[in-house]
Order: structure tokens, then sequence, then C-alpha cells
């Protein structure tokens, strides 16, 4: 295909990013260097970096980002430690099963944060179905506090990103034929063997594929953290939104977008990093 | 076989839901005997390949390996080298790697582990890309690692999974010989599964034709050719396979052909000679080399030229006998009748016989030469 014929097939999409993506985020960066005019909403357009030495100099701010940080570390580990298995399990099925399988994964990402999250609440509240269970079972007396703390948090960003870890992961297991974890076999390994020397660096690229998806889809989540946060767990997001529509600091809500933007760079090119060395090893 | 064998497999049962792919088989094999797994796809040759090997559990029988019951150990405890179809080489592992892989499951390392890695690349003689990833060879060499791989953890039993037919027809010649004079070298017991009869005759001892899951016949290859234990054994070894003429006695003298034609044979091809009885439906056995045509004369058998192929050395000549197609291989420089209504010459040694509905044979060639 000519070169202009592929521009032109691509530039209806290139021209909707450009106007809704890329304009917007030039847009942010400009507004994160500005400032509030103090006592007013008014805007000082003077260039300063003021926004980002208030958010660096403040623990509160350094906190969230803490808090943002190690509940996606921790929320992708689980996903990996969920989803590496059920990957497995679901590709040694059969067709039509594993095509049902894969269509209740897909599920919770295509019907949105909300009501799935809305579910949770039911599920962890004080007076809910998990703290019910205990109680009758007498392993507790009092109701634990699952909701407002990272815990809860943490459970609905798993339930909702679990998804993003299986996919990658069935792609990469399905390409790896049984006979490699027979022929591991017949040469004398076991099968913890099998899967660390033969299995798990064979999936690494799923693996860092899901990971990444995972983390940044952690670290930019908004819904779960807000609901089951109920206000106590603040994460960067829910922070930059504070900031934005309840105190009205627009400039100071885009320096914080501008940091995260930043981190989600830094997290995409580890990821790819180690996507391609994962691919150079296979 | 006197002494208890090598490897002795009892009775080895496995079905696939309510599939019988093996009804309960047994095989007996000597130690460093190279024997060959024979049958169309199916035949359930390769499930009992998986079932040595120790990848599939059989649901019933025993195994017995150098006076070990193996029935129950899992694969990896069972030192048993396997050379799959595709070779299953670690993609993330050099040449050299992936046949050090077996010595480092025995915790053989250092210069021993080296040493062993050099003796297996040397006995399939590779020595060139050794820390190449298998992707960056070519087929013929992938599957020298492979074998390179298995016969490294000096295996009690290799196995051989359709070793040849991922080469191409030229490459597949020569490694023939090649897995011979290896097997021959390495004095390692060796079993391998094919479907390719030239593959089997050509390399094995001993060669075990299988069909359904059963064993029809166990035998040399100079045995499956010239005394064929059954009509699908004879219909199935030989290039092209002998052909199979149904026929039923019509006296002592005569027999009927399939449409209802009266063929009076040579003497010694008559039913009373092979001691056949009066009546019954059988299936002549007819090789197709040994075959002959002629101008139509009342003692052959009444044929029509349908086809000629050139084979170059020789020619097929396929014929209608009766509504029965035929084939006779006759060499290039035989002169062809100039009718096309000719005659079929059968050898007058008697051909073997088999009953028309078990395909049993109705009488072993008497003929010692081991041919039909």
């Amino acid at each position: 295909m000519k070169p202009l014929n592929t521009f032109l097939l691509i530039a209806p999409a290139a021209l909707l990013m450009l106007g809704v993506f890329l304009v917007p985020f030039l847009l942010l960066a400009v507004l994160s260097l500005w400032t509030l005019k103090p006592g007013t909403l008014s805007l000082d357009t003077s260039l300063t970096l003021a926004n980002y030495a208030r958010l660096f100099g403040d623990t509160y701010y350094l906190g969230s980002l803490w808090t943002t940080l190690w509940m996606s570390a921790v929320t992708t580990l689980a996903c990996l430690i969920l989803g590496l298995p059920l990957a497995q399990w679901i590709v040694r099925r059969a067709g039509r099963a594993r095509g049902l399988l894969i269509g209740l994964v897909i599920i919770p990402m295509v019907c949105g944060a909300l009501l799935p999250t809305l579910g949770l609440v039911n599920l962890l509240g004080p007076l809910g179905v998990v703290n019910g269970a205990l109680k009758s079972f007498g392993l507790i007396t009092s109701s634990l506090p699952l909701l407002g703390r990272p815990i809860g948090v943490i459970v609905g960003l798993v339930q909702a990103f679990l998804p993003l870890m299986v996919l990658p992961l069935i792609t990469s297991v399905e390409r790896i034929p049984l006979d490699y974890e027979q022929a591991a076999m017949s040469l004398g390994a076991r099968r913890v063997t099998v899967w660390r020397r033969v299995l798990l660096p064979l999936m690494l690229p799923g693996i860092a594929a899901g990971g990444l998806l995972v983390f940044c889809a952690s670290l930019t989540a908004f819904v779960t953290p807000q609901i089951l946060g109920q206000g106590k767990v603040v994460t960067f997001a829910s922070l930059a939104f504070q900031q934005a529509s309840r105190v009205l600091d627009w400039p100071f809500a885009s320096a914080l977008a501008m940091v995260m933007l930043a981190l989600l760079l830094v997290v995409a090119g580890l990821g790819a990093a180690v996507a391609r060395f994962a691919r150079r090893q296979a | 076989m006197a002494a208890t064998p090598y490897l002795s497999v009892h009775a080895i049962q496995k079905h696939y839901g309510p599939v019988a792919a093996l009804p309960g088989v047994d095989l007996d094999v000597e130690r460093g005997a190279f024997v060959a797994l024979l049958g169309p796809s199916g035949c359930g040759k390769s499930t009992l390949l998986r079932i040595l090997a120790g990848l599939l559990d059989a649901e019933g029988g025993a195994i017995r390996l150098d006076g070990q019951d193996i029935t129950g150990l899992p694969a990896w405890r069972r030192d048993i080298g396997l050379v799959f179809q595709n070779y299953a080489l670690f993609p993330h592992m050099s040449v050299r790697e992936n046949v050090r892989f077996g010595l480092d499951m025995r915790r053989i390392t250092g210069a021993e582990a080296e040493a062993r890695v050099d003796e297996a690349l040397a006995l399939v003689g590779l020595d060139k890309h050794l820390s190449r990833r298998p992707s960056e060879l070519s087929g013929g060499q992938q599957q020298r690692v492979a074998i390179a791989r298995a016969v490294a953890i000096r295996p009690r039993l290799l196995l051989l999974d359709e070793p040849l037919s991922n080469l191409d027809a030229v490459l597949r010649t020569k490694v023939r010989l090649e897995l011979r004079e290896l097997h021959d070298r390495a004095g390692l017991t060796t079993i391998m599964v094919t479907h390719d009869q030239a593959e089997a005759l050509s390399t094995a001892d001993r060669v075990a034709v299988m069909q359904a899951g059963r064993i029809l016949q166990y035998d040399t290859p100079q045995a499956l050719y010239g005394a064929p234990a059954t009509a699908f054994v004879a219909g199935f070894i030989g290039s092209p396979a002998a052909n199979l003429l149904p026929l039923s006695a019509a006296g002592p003298d005569a027999w009927l052909l399939a449409d209802g034609s009266r063929w009076t044979p040579p003497a010694t091809l008559a039913p009373g000679s092979a001691g056949v009885a009066d009546r019954g439906d059988y299936l002549m056995a007819l090789r197709p080399e040994l075959l002959s045509l002629g101008e139509r004369s009342p003692d052959g058998l009444p044929a029509t030229i349908k086809a000629v192929e050139f084979m170059g050395g020789d020619r097929l000549v396929h014929v209608d006998v009766a509504g029965c197609a035929l084939t006779a291989r006759l060499s290039a420089v035989d002169r062809l009748p100039d009718s096309r209504e000719v005659s079929l010459r059968v050898p007058e040694q008697l051909p073997l016989l088999f009953e028309a509905g078990s395909g049993a044979a109705a009488r072993r060639s008497r003929v010692t030469n081991n041919k039909i």
C-alpha cells in the first residue's frame, strides 16, 4: 500500500486522538504551570513550578502518592497470583467451554466500575456478607472494618482489573504447546520445576503486559477507591478530583495529573523493557 | 523369547470416552532392539508411546522395564528419553541448554555435565551453532538437538514419535539411515512410532503393525513382507501393497471371481492344492512386483489395462480383474502386450490366502524364500 493511502486510512483516528487526547493533555501541562491568585479563583498565568513544589513539599500529598503506589503494586501481584492458574486452566479447556470462560472473564471489565463496586460495598460492609458469615461461624464478634481501608480498596481493584491480567496471560499460555511440559517431564522435571524452568519464562511477555495494564489501571483508578475507600483511603486520582471539582484549584489538580502521567510513562517504559527482554529470551 | 524381556508391556488398556484406543496391548522388546510401531493414524501407536513415557496413564495392564514395574511411575522418574514429532525444544534456551536440561534435573553439573552434553551432541553429529536458539536452526538440526537432548540423560529406553514426518523427502531418507546408525552406536533400546512403512521396514529390527488399538503382527520386516499374518498386514506392507483379490473356491480345480466368472488356474494355484474347503470366500494376496502381463491365455487371470504409471525404473500397471482394481509392477524395459485385454500371470508358487470375513490367514505360505 502506498504511504499516502496508509496515511488517509489512519487520518480519522489520528485526528480524533489529536483533538480529544493530545490537545487537552498539552493544555493540562500548561495549566499545571499556572497558579490561582491567592484568595480568588482567577488564574495567574505566569509560568512557575510552585504547584510541583507544593506537591512534593507536603507529606499529605506524598503519603497519598505512596498509598496509591503500594496499593497498585499489591493489586498487580494479587492479580498475577490469581491470574496465572486461572489463565492456564482456561487455556486447557476444550473449545466451547473456553470461549464461555473467556466471556465470563471479560464481563466485569465491560460492565463498568460502579455496579460491581456497589456490590462489593454490600459484601464488605459492617453488616455485609463477609462480616455476617464470619460472625455466624463465631470467628469474630464485632465487624471487621473492611470498607474505608486499603484492604477493601485492593479487593475492589483486583475484582475490577483481574481481566486485564488474565487476557494477556491467556494469549501467552495459548502459545505454549503442551509438548514443552511433557518434554520437560520426560527429561526428569517435576511439576514445580516444569513450571519454573519452562512455563514461567515463556509466560513472561504475558506477565509483563498484564502487570503493566493492571498496575496502570490501579494507579489511575478513581471510582473504586472513591466508593470502597469511603474518603478514608485517599488515592492520587481522588486527590486530583478533589482539587479540581471541590477546591476548584485546577492548576494544582493539573500538576497532580502530570505527576501521574509521568509515573505511567515510567511504568510503561519498564514494562516494555521487560517484555522486550522476555521476547529476546523466547 | 526365553529370558524375561527387557521391556514387557502387558494388557495395556486406554479408552477415550467410550472408544477403546488400546483394548489391551502386549509387546515385548529385547534389550538393544530397535522396534517400530507401524500403523495408520488413529491406530493407537502414539497413545502406546505416551503411556510408555508416562505422559498418559494406562487404565489397566502393566509395564516392566529392566525388571522394574514402572506402570505407576511418574514420567519424570522413568529415565525414558522421548523425541517429539515437532521436537518440543525449549525456545528460551540455547542448543546446549536444551541438551543439558535433563542433566540439570539429575543434579549433574560442571565438567561432567559439559562432557555429557558434548558426547550427546557428537553422537548426533552436531558441533555448530550450539549457543543459538532452536528457532534459528533448520528442521533437521532441530531434530538432532531433540535427539541429543533425549540421549544425554542416558535413557533406559529411547522413544521416537514420528521422527521423520517433519523433514523433507530427501532429508528423510538420509536421517532414516542415521537413526539406525545412532541406535547401533549408542546401543539404546529404541521404539519408534511411524505411519510410514518404508521408515519402519528400513530401520527397525522388529515391526509391530497396529490397527484399531491392536497389534496385528509383531515380526521382522522380512517376515511382515513375506508372511503377513492377516489380510490387513498384506494390504498394508509393500509399496504398492499386495493386491487382495476376492475369490471363492468352486471345487478343487477352479475359483469363482467376484463377477461370477470361473478361473481355472494352473494346478499349483488351485483351491485343492491350497488345501482349502470346496466352498468359502477368500482373499488372495498378490504382490504387484511378482505379477506379469501376457497375451490372453486360459489359465491366466483375464485382465483389462486401465492405466500405466511411469515411475522411472519401473511401471505401475493398473488393471481390472473381474471388477477389482489390481496393480502390477513391471520393469520399465518389459514390453507391454499390444492389446488392453491381457492375462495377469500369477507366479506358480501358491500365494497367501486369507479368509474373506476375518482376514485371518487361511493357509501359511509353503514358500520359504520369503516371497508370496
